[in-house]
């Protein structure tokens, strides 16, 4: 039996627009999201900024209702049963926001031990240990407002293991990291894998959901586009090839004669510091390089390079067919 | 398992409180609703007696006075114990462990009643120093104990209150004004025999009013029991926090559905 599963969820949150004639708005943040996660899966949970990672996070982890549908979790349901769930259940935001900053990062895990009502002389052994776990044993009696902000990220990860808990929500755990924080807690998430632990990963960072998770799904404006593994994802673009352009000023109306070409399948346009990295996907060997240049004459072109596709490149086309189609 | 359970609830509330307490002594806020506001609540209260030629009634001033301070100062302090929540993103947090909300901010709203208990020490010392009242207390162990019950009272009284924060992040509006009825129907900033009688009720709803009745007693007795103001206390004090509880779980419900608790 799946550990998660979730039936036709949906979520609409109101909102209200204007000052004097208020008027009430629905936002669709879920429409009919249906998810089955094995015991001891480490699953990915991709998507856009706004693409309701963060609310299916929430609503399983018992802290969002739902509008309609079904959650449940270790047989479960979120909503009747959240009080049976939560003792088993960890959850970790993105970002420095969830820990008591007047505090030092032993007194953080020691309250939140005590809220999950952990056995004194468990807690009086666990702590030290996840604060080795997490390497921050050497920092763990200053007040955290001193800590930076991977030291924070990793401490979440204490928090949310201080209870032991069977299952982990994980959302953007990385976000704002640099690179090598965010290498370090990648490879404290696999630890936890490794261990036995089922961990939902939300994340936009395709590398990171490729190199750590055994399924993903990819979610865009609430739906679920597909659910598989990083691999056969990849799979569906292995006859593409990633030709990217950077220039400097691309108009909109040329991406749009990019993306009209008959044989191109999708185009991302991304803005770097002072140019634009067009990536354009295209079936392998078609030799359109020149054709993409001659639609771009006039714009100045600083390089061009093509190359294998990725599961970013997967998840691209997923979510540009998705707009497309919208 | 009973046993077990009821440590682990005390250690919540007792690691609530101080938690609470490490906040509330780094905290310009508190220290202002706390050592300020009290000094300027008593120089408008002792000044309006003084130019209306009742100078007797300094003491009740000073009594009223301190309890609108601790009141106050519960009260916003405790609505900003989720504001903190909120702004630290720990609200939805803690709302997920298997420990009720309630129970966490009992130990918090304890901490700021106790540290409020500062504002009477405070009136007092306004009265004395600004006024130079002649103020003395005839019987301090009544007094402490009547202060410690009230304490106890208001921040049962508070959680309902700050119960609104929960539901949204705009409840200081509401809390501002509906903070005044609550000591002048109490018969803090102005004697209760001069309110109309229709108000007696609602008065004798609200443990201040009899807090402020013992304390003024414990400060000059008049030979008046003081046995049912005291049970008046106790048995409000269980009524607000059954209504407190109640409460908590319905905007809690609420607030999960609304979707509202990260927003700051």
């Amino acid at each position: 039996m799946s550990i998660i599963c979730t039936e036709n969820l949906h979520r609409v949150y109101q909102t209200t627009t204007g000052v004097i004639r208020r008027k009430r708005k629905d936002i669709v943040a879920l429409d009919g999201v249906d998810l089955a996660i094995e015991q001891g899966e480490l699953f990915g949970l991709l998507g856009p900024n706004g693409a309701g990672k963060t609310t299916v996070t929430r609503i399983l982890a018992t802290v969002l209702l739902p509008t309609s549908g079904t959650a449940q979790i270790f047989g479960l349901d979120v909503v009747k049963d959240a009080r049976r769930i939560r003792p088993r259940i960890g959850l970790v935001f993105g970002g420095e926001r969830g820990l008591y900053w007047r505090l030092s990062g032993r007194d953080n895990l020691q309250y939140f031990a005590d809220l999950y009502k952990v056995d004194p002389a468990i807690a009086k052994k666990r702590i030290p240990e996840l604060l080795e776990l997490v390497g921050l044993a050497d920092r763990a009696n200053e007040r955290i407002e001193g800590y930076s902000r991977g030291m924070k990220q990793r401490l979440h990860i204490a928090r949310v293991l201080i209870h032991d808990p069977e299952l982990l929500f994980l959302d953007e755990p990385t976000i704002g990291l640099d690179p090598l924080a965010a290498r370090e807690l990648r490879e404290v998430i696999r630890g936890l894998h490794q261990s036995g632990k089922t961990i939902l990963l939300t994340s936009h960072y395709m590398f990171e959901v490729d190199s750590l998770c055994n399924r993903v799904s990819v979610l865009n404006k609430g739906k679920i586009l597909v659910t598989d593994t990083p691999s056969a994802l990849k799979q569906a673009v292995a006859n593409l090839e990633v030709v990217e352009i950077e220039c400097f000023g691309i108009p909109e109306a040329l991406v749009a004669r990019l993306r009209a070409h008959p044989a191109v399948e999708s185009v991302n346009v991304e803005q770097l510091d002072q140019s634009q990295l067009v990536q354009i996907q295209a079936p392998a060997g078609a030799e359109l390089v020149q054709a993409f240049l001659g639609i771009l004459e006039g714009v100045q072109v600083r390089k061009v390079v093509t190359r294998q596709p990725t599961l970013e490149d997967a998840y691209i086309k997923l979510v540009g067919k998705e707009s497309k189609q919208a | 398992m009973k046993d077990r359970n009821l440590r682990a609830l005390l250690r919540i509330l007792w690691n609530s409180f101080i938690i609470q307490v490490k906040g509330v002594a780094i905290s310009d806020y508190y220290i202002a609703t706390i050592l300020l506001q009290p000094v300027i609540f008593t120089i408008i209260s002792i000044g309006t007696y003084i130019v209306g030629k009742r100078p007797d009634l300094g003491l009740f001033a000073i009594t009223g006075t301190g309890l609108i301070s601790i009141w106050n100062g519960n009260l916003f302090t405790s609505s900003e114990i989720i504001r903190d929540e909120r702004r630290s993103g720990t609200l939805s947090l803690i709302l997920a462990t298997p420990t009720p909300l309630i129970v966490i901010l009992l130990g918090k709203s304890f901490a700021n009643a106790l540290a409020s208990v500062v504002a009477m020490g405070m009136t007092f010392l306004t009265g004395i120093v600004a006024f130079q009242l002649p103020i003395g207390i005839a019987d301090p162990v009544g007094f402490i104990a009547g202060l410690a019950l009230i304490v106890l009272s208001i921040t049962c009284l508070g959680l309902i209150f700050g119960s609104l924060f929960i539901l949204t992040r705009n409840a200081g509006e509401f809390v501002s004004v509906a903070n005044f009825p609550v000591y002048i129907l109490s018969g803090l900033s102005i004697p209760l025999t001069i309110l109309p009688l229709w108000t007696r009720p609602l008065s004798e709803l609200l443990t201040p009013t009899w807090g402020n009745l013992i304390l003024n007693e414990a400060a000059a007795p008049s030979g008046a029991s003081m046995l049912p103001n005291y049970l008046w206390v106790l048995g409000l004090s269980l009524v607000y926090l059954v209504i407190a509880w109640v409460l908590y779980r319905r905007i809690e419900y609420l607030a999960l559905k609304a979707g509202t608790l990260e927003q700051f």
